[in-house]
């Protein structure tokens, strides 16, 4: 029994069981038409025991299976997983600042500490590419498709 | 008649914009689907925003064309660099990878490119045949078939993701109890909205899909960064000789009909019709010990399969309004956007749509060809794009999809919650095609069956009255109890193709 695998199988599990549990509590408060049998919470209710029922075989299977399943790591000592939440937060960062700073400043400062983050080193690459990508995507959207990103403080520039 | 509509419709389609459109989407599609570690399905929602603003029929053509482009594109780096990708790629990667190996990648790319745009032509042609009847059929169905039509749907893609049946069914109920969030479908009551008006739709579609498979798919590239490496191919040619083309031959038109009808069972994808068409092509080869090895017959029928199921897949989504399986429940949610609605009625109400959607594919099987055959060089390129610039570019260009939908930041917030999800349920190997399609077919189910449950005062005797739905009902049960036994197979397959090809690499 690979204890990694069957310790991510628990919490995850168990995780999906609480939700259920939430979704049932959640649905309580819908109001109630007496005219029909059948009401808003039915459906999520019944997908809240499935989901726990599926939850409990999928423990049960972890448990008793003999093969070992291959689990990512989740440890966040791990310095993939630093490097993938860092990415992940910069990224709440840009979806922040988009409209107040604008697409073009936000996604250009974005896509050069990525590159960074990523282990580029060579500094004239990451300037130019972290400049024109950005552009290239603003320009595409707003010229081709008429779809014109939050230019943020750079709007008194395009008028 | 429907020749005089098939024709009506070629002239649309041949319009200069809609053709240069088809065109582009190909080659976004092709390039997309060509990076490695991007699947198609990946490819085609990081696309699907750039039609937004477009005029239907334009719209309609760009879609299917970055859809063909994308399962084109998917074999280029299955054949060079041999990506652990969708197991529809491992199929072509089983053979084409170690022709690759033996200097002969042109042989390999040229058979892949020929036996793709044949497969999607039998494809497209069956469908263009059968498609109006399933709709005839289909228009006879009540709320109770529509239900278990969306069930037998569910179950199949659970037999089919994922090594573990609890787990795909974890992954669709969690789809489906997020398909309740929004507006009940029949009194309208706000479900699970937590005071945010921009779900009462339901989760927006597409920022809840660009999350779910491109930013986690960066979060994942991210957290582990492997360098491709340079690619020396030779690549000699773009039509397979002679002798190859006649050798496969019947192996392609075999393929591409397996592939085809596998592919137009609602839930079933390239994936499993590409084993299927391997596995067969290899039984009735003459030289079956070539497989695995190098053999440009198990290429042909690799191929031939999953661009065969292209034109699988949209039979039950044009005429049921069921995709067939991941990518095609994006195509579903897009021309959804675009004011179309597929399924049985629109063969009744907008036949000219259908047809134009029937001569797009057509033209865009072509134009896979001619941007495959010219593009070949280019597309070896583009795999060996370093991954540092490719992942904050893929980054960038999701934040901008998921935004444009409906110029909304919190869409951008939706995006980043379902790609931070997605990436936490690759770690514990929870399949995300099933959420992808209970998204979709989670409405549907519980809109028809509370449907039903009013009218016959709380009764499930449908289930066992009704014809129809027993038999989808059986045959979903049948599914997944197979697949339990199947699974352990195709996993035991894909394990044994990965350790010979890695064996041909050292």
């Amino acid at each position: 029994m690979n204890k990694k695998s069957v310790k991510a199988n628990l919490i995850c599990g168990i995780t999906c069981i609480l939700f259920s549990l939430w979704v049932w509590f959640e649905t309580a408060s819908f109001p109630e038409d007496k005219n029909v049998n059948i009401n808003s919470d039915f459906f999520p209710r019944m997908m809240a025991i499935g989901l726990i029922i599926a939850s409990l075989s999928m423990i049960f299977t972890s448990v008793m299976s003999k093969k070992e399943e291959i689990i990512g790591t989740l440890s966040l000592k791990n310095s993939g997983i630093q490097r993938a939440l860092i990415c992940l937060v910069l990224t709440i960062l840009v979806a922040v600042l988009l409209k107040p700073v604008g697409f073009i400043i936000v996604s250009i400062v974005y896509a050069f500490i990525m590159m960074y983050i990523l282990g580029d080193r060579k500094w004239i690459r990451m300037i130019i590419v972290s400049i024109l990508v950005p552009l290239l995507i603003f320009f595409l959207f707003s010229k081709l498709l008429g779809i014109t990103l939050p230019l943020g403080i750079l709007k008194p520039l395009f008028h | 008649m429907a020749l005089q509509l098939l024709f009506n419709s070629l002239t649309t389609v041949l319009q200069p914009d809609v053709l240069l459109v088809i065109f582009l989407g190909v080659l976004g599609g092709t390039v997309l689907g060509a990076l490695p570690g991007l699947t198609a399905t990946m490819g085609v929602a990081l696309l699907v925003p750039f039609t937004f603003g477009m005029e239907l029929i334009n719209s309609i053509g760009m879609l299917l064309g970055i859809f063909l482009g994308a399962m084109y594109g998917g074999s280029i780096p299955a054949i060079l660099i041999r990506t652990p990708g969708t197991p529809a790629a491992a199929a072509t990667a089983m053979d084409g990878y170690p022709l690759g190996q033996k200097g002969e990648a042109g042989r390999a790319l040229s058979m892949s490119l020929t036996a793709s745009v044949m497969g999607s032509f039998i494809g497209v042609i069956v469908m263009i045949f059968l498609s109006p009847q399933i709709s005839k059929f289909a228009l006879k169905f009540s709320s109770a078939e529509f239900f278990c039509l969306a069930i037998f749907g569910l179950s199949i893609i659970i037999a089919i993701s994922g090594n573990s049946i609890s787990k795909g069914l974890i992954a669709a109920f969690f789809g489906l109890i997020l398909s309740c969030v929004g507006s009940d479908p029949i009194n309208g009551y706000p479900r699970f909205l937590f005071g945010q008006m921009g779900l009462y739709e339901g989760p927006p579609f597409i920022p809840t899909l660009i999350g779910l498979f491109a930013v986690s798919e960066v979060l994942l590239g991210v957290e582990k960064i492997v360098d491709t490496g340079k690619i020396t191919s030779n690549l000699s040619r773009i039509l397979p000789t002679k002798e190859d083309f006649l050798r496969c031959l019947p192996t392609i038109l075999k393929s591409g009909i397996i592939g085809c009808f596998i592919g137009s069972i609602p839930g079933a994808g390239g994936d499993i019709s590409a084993f299927v068409a391997y596995g067969e092509a290899k039984r009735a080869s003459k030289k079956p010990e070539e497989f695995g090895n190098g053999s440009v017959e198990g290429i042909a029928a690799a191929e031939a399969a999953n661009n065969g199921c292209c034109g699988g897949a949209m039979i039950p989504l044009l005429s049921l309004g069921i995709p067939g399986d991941a990518v095609t429940a994006i195509l579903l949610g897009a021309f959804t956007i675009q004011g179309l609605q597929p399924g049985p009625l629109m063969y009744i109400e907008n036949i000219t749509d259908v047809y134009n959607i029937f001569s797009a594919m057509l033209i865009a099987c072509i134009c896979v060809f001619i941007v495959g055959a010219v593009g070949m060089k280019l597309f070896v390129k583009v795999i060996s794009i370093d991954k540092k610039i490719l992942l904050p570019s893929i980054m960038i260009l999701s934040l901008v999809g998921s935004y444009s939908m409906r110029n909304s930041v919190f869409d951008v917030y939706i995006t980043l919650i379902c790609g931070f999800l997605g990436y936490l349920f690759q770690k514990v190997n929870l399949p995300l095609s099933p959420i992808l399609l209970a998204l979709i077919l989670g409405p549907m189910a519980e809109r028809n069956l509370r449907r039903y449950l009013i009218i016959s005062d709380g009764s499930f005797s449908f289930l066992w009255t009704r014809p129809i739905c027993i038999v989808l009902v059986i045959a979903a049960i049948l599914s997944l109890i197979i697949s339990v036994f199947n699974q352990k197979k195709i996993a035991k397959n894909i394990a044994e193709a990965e350790k010979a090809a890695d064996g041909n690499t050292i």
